[in-house]
């Protein structure tokens, strides 16, 4: 199976990542949705105080395949 | 002897006699092999047997309709799986084999007698039970209340604990033989939070991984991390505490 790195800036896991094996491109886009969710649920109210976040996906070639950007705005 | 963990988990609670301990023994000599994710006792199952866990790591879990299957609860040696099927009709959820597996296959009706009896050794067996309430309680607030990295810590500290108690740990790490998926199916959370969470746990210098063996550098600060208090966990020797309750 491929390996996927998922890298966040500004969010609660600023070191790089070792990598996970997942199937292909799908369910690590899928994972990218899900982890977003489960950082931003334990962030609670800090996000807002904090900076924006960039979760990023990269493959084996460092290839990014995906972008998700997570910004706070206070009205 | 087939019943030495089960042995030195109830006598966390209590001294047993030798008769006792023989009588465990006895009822522990039908010892049977499971490989890897295969099911020692399915929902549903009506068995005749309660199963003890003698060797490798078995879980309960249910399977749903969506194909999730979250896990409930760990089970090591000295670990009775049901208990419950002494007096409820049938399986409310399935166990198996998270690593390959020695079970004892102990008579339904001995401990059915032993729990009608209503002696030390039936207070063991509720002991037992009410141990693993209360550990489910503890995994439930875990889940619900804790982040995720928090609460990877918390079960590295119950599981070093629990392995230690029925002497299986070696100089501050125990064998973790579980994935990163049933780690999520565990706590509720992603294989690649989970794996994360795992490197910030490592890069914290909270624990080191070696293989399948967890090592846990400072149990001190990694309870500290995951606000873990050993209370529910009951590991004082009750009788000994009374003892010395009696001599101050």
């Amino acid at each position: 199976m491929p390996r996927y790195f998922f890298n966040v800036e500004g969010g609660p896991y600023p070191d790089p990542d070792d990598g996970i094996d997942l199937k292909g491109p799908g369910q690590a886009r899928d994972a990218a949705v899900t982890l977003a969710g489960e950082m931003l649920k334990d962030a609670d109210g800090k996000f807002w105080s904090g900076p924006d976040w960039r979760l990023y996906v990269t493959d084996e070639q460092g290839g990014t395949m995906c972008l998700l950007s997570i910004k706070s705005t206070l009205a | 002897m087939g019943a030495d963990a089960l042995i030195r988990k109830l006598e966390q609670f209590t001294q047993l006699t030798e008769d006792e301990k023989r009588l465990l023994g006895d009822a522990t000599r039908d010892v049977r092999d499971y490989d890897r994710r295969q099911d020692v006792i399915r929902e549903g199952d009506r068995p005749d047997h309660v199963h003890l866990v003698i060797e490798g790591w078995a879980a309960r879990y249910k399977l749903l309709p969506n194909g999730d299957q979250p896990i409930m609860a760990f089970l090591i040696a000295g670990d009775l799986c049901d208990v419950q099927v002494t007096l409820l009709d049938e399986m409310d959820h399935s166990i198996r084999a998270i690593s390959p597996c020695r079970i004892a296959h102990l008579p339904r009706d001995l401990i059915s007698n032993i729990l009608q009896q209503g002696g030390r050794l039936s207070r063991a067996l509720w002991w037992a039970t009410l141990l693993d309430e209360a550990i489910l309680r503890e995994w439930l607030v875990n889940q619900g209340h804790r982040q995720a990295d928090q609460r990877v810590a918390h079960l590295f500290c119950e599981m070093l604990l629990r392995t230690k108690a029925v002497g299986l740990t070696e100089d501050g790490s125990f064998e973790l033989p579980v994935t990163q998926e049933e780690l999520g199916d565990t706590m509720g959370l992603s294989t690649v939070q989970i794996n994360r969470t795992l490197q910030t746990l490592r890069h914290g210098g909270l624990v080191t991984t070696t293989g399948r063996w967890v090592v846990v550098n400072d149990l001190d600060a990694l309870m500290s991390f995951a606000e873990f208090d050993p209370i529910y966990l009951h590991q004082v020797n009750k009788r000994a505490r009374l003892l010395q309750v009696g001599s101050s």
